[in-house]
């Protein structure tokens, strides 16, 4: 019994790997979920799109398969985010040199700020990456160059929608109270954007451990700016945090930088996590 | 079979064979002197080097390869001193190399470039690495075949070769300097797991059926060819990663051969 259960999953792995192509659509890759996500609903089904690296995953760990690198190759376009957020670009790009795969920055046009790649967490940002997709899947499929205009202007009324429900809420609260605590300095771009100011225990990096004096600074800051909620990353581990909160009794809340769907793999899109973020930054700093 | 018309794809087994060939040709000494881990404690270093680069605004690729250098030295050096406890040298080595990461990362800013410097893979090779793994094996089996009796000697008896006049310290500093270099530049061009594994894996399965030193040489670089053709091949076929399944055929043939010979 056992043996047959085996045989049956390889043949539907071996027919799942041929079914890939089989498709007639245009494939598409994007270097990690953010963009996925966008050009998701820039496409609006016209192409397959792929996501390369999966949520959590340290991009160290991260190796590309043969299957990654196959479909690259027959692949029109892959979307990046030109920040440093892939430190396996410039490889996998050099690997392709003699394919027809373009890579697309889709960080072009959005002002950088030092190496903080997280630059989708400003709404403004994101619509212009979204412009960057739409411009690059018109000059693909010119016959469906409308319809991508009109799912861009859909974006670009949700984005707008939610950029000014942003600067409604964060607008309501005193300068001096919009301060955000978070693990790793991910929010420069968001922070910039409505007023904030980010304190992270964590640079940039979110794998390293912070010292004992940098925990300590954070707790003092928290005690002496009367801070409520300090803010954990769902894909990141909690436990730095989760020592701060019970050491200045403060709550702890999730904000969601953006990098990959939940931890159980359910697919979210960018607003409703945009607004969850909100909603949860509200908290934090609004009134009680 | 398309898939094997690919340009990446034909990169990949080029580099798989290079690759094959020289890291168990090392590795066979490098298990008879009693350091089998300094494929993983090299790697490590090499990583160090990339955080002291990045720190000092300095090159990360070479200062991994100085710095792989040294360590690899250093090794040789702790483990003159402990002559019984050799493996003492590279556990020695590695948590310094592992520390230097820790504490130098805690000043690079930029973390993805970090990573960069570090990203390997069979499968992601350029032609400029191509070329750099074809000349480095060249050069390694050029170094391996002239120095095929000294080395010999001394992996099996390093006074007896003192002895008999062989120049000990000379041969090991080349062979030690050769070492680190094919780690640290295949590390970043397969990945370090890939590397370190193949320095061993094959040998280990060789030295099981093999019945001279070397027998045990060709049977090793031969077990090598294998693991890292049925595994890119394997991986071209189902949606595997390729580092990690070369060395999972590694292990599964050593863990064959062991059960065989039991019998």
């Amino acid at each position: 019994m056992k043996k047959i259960a085996i045989i049956i999953t390889f043949v539907i792995m071996l027919t799942g790997c041929r079914g890939h192509d089989m498709g007639k659509k245009t494939k598409i890759y994007t270097s990690f979920y953010a963009l996925y996500d966008l050009a998701s609903d820039i496409s609006g089904g016209m192409e397959d799109i792929y996501n390369m690296v999966p949520a959590g995953t340290e991009p160290h760990d991260w190796e590309p398969t043969v299957q990654d690198m196959a479909g690259l190759s027959n692949a029109e376009t892959v979307f990046y985010s030109g920040t440093g957020m892939e430190s396996w670009i410039d490889k996998v790009q050099a690997a392709l040199g003699d394919t027809k795969v373009e890579f697309t920055d889709v960080s072009q046009g959005i002002e950088k700020k030092g190496n903080d790649p997280h630059i989708w967490l400003d709404p403004q940002n994101a619509k212009k990456i979204c412009r960057t997709i739409t411009d690059k899947l018109s000059y693909i499929d010119v016959g469906n160059a409308l319809y991508y205009e009109e799912n861009y202007n859909a974006c670009v009324l949700k984005l707008d929608a939610l950029d000014s429900k942003y600067k409604k809420a964060i607008g309501s609260v005193p300068q001096e109270r919009r301060k955000i605590v978070v693990a790793h300095e991910a929010y420069g771009y968001l922070c910039d954007a409505y007023g904030l100011e980010q304190i992270a225990v964590e640079g940039l990096n979110g794998e390293s451990e912070p010292s004992p004096s940098r925990v300590e600074e954070t707790v003092n800051y928290i005690k002496a700016n009367d801070i409520k909620c300090i803010f954990y990353e769902e894909l990141g581990s909690p436990k730095v945090m989760q020592t701060i909160a019970d050491e200045t009794g403060c709550k702890l809340l999730p904000l969601d930088p953006f990098e990959g769907p939940a931890s159980d793999g359910e697919e979210k899109d960018y607003v409703s996590v945009m607004e969850q973020n909100l909603e949860n930054i509200m908290t934090a700093i609004g009134d009680e | 079979m398309e898939i094997f018309t690919l340009a990446f794809m034909q990169r990949a087994i080029a580099v798989a064979l290079f690759i094959s060939v020289i890291t168990p040709l090392i590795g066979n000494i490098i298990v008879l002197k009693r350091l089998s881990t300094i494929g993983d404690a090299l790697s490590h270093a090499g990583l160090a080097g990339v955080t002291i680069g990045l720190c000092l605004s300095f090159s990360p690729v070479i200062t991994a390869i100085v710095f792989s250098v040294l360590s690899a030295i250093t090794i040789e050096y702790i483990r003159r001193s402990f002559p019984n406890y050799s493996e003492m040298a590279t556990a020695v080595v590695l948590s310094f190399a592992v520390g230097i990461a820790a504490v130098f990362s805690g000043f690079v800013k930029n973390s993805a470039g970090f990573n960069s410097f570090l990203f390997g893979s069979i499968v992601a090779i350029s032609n400029f690495e191509l070329i750099t793994v074809i000349v480095l094996s060249i050069a390694v089996m050029i170094i391996m075949i002239l120095l095929y009796k000294e080395l010999f000697y001394i992996a099996f008896d390093e006074e007896g070769a003192y002895l008999s006049g062989v120049p000990v310290r000379s041969v090991n500093l080349i062979f030690t300097i050769l070492t680190a270099i094919v780690v640290s530049i295949a590390a970043r061009t397969v990945g370090s797991l890939v590397i370190s594994s193949l320095m061993i894996i094959p040998v280990a399965c060789a030295m099981l059926i093999s019945k001279s030193y070397l027998q045990n040489t060709v049977l090793s670089v031969m077990f090598a060819i294998l693991f890292t053709l049925a595994g890119l091949i394997l991986t071209a076929f189902y949606d595997l990663k390729p580092g990690g399944t070369i060395v999972l055929i590694g292990i599964c043939v050593l863990i064959v051969i062991l059960m065989v010979r039991k019998r």
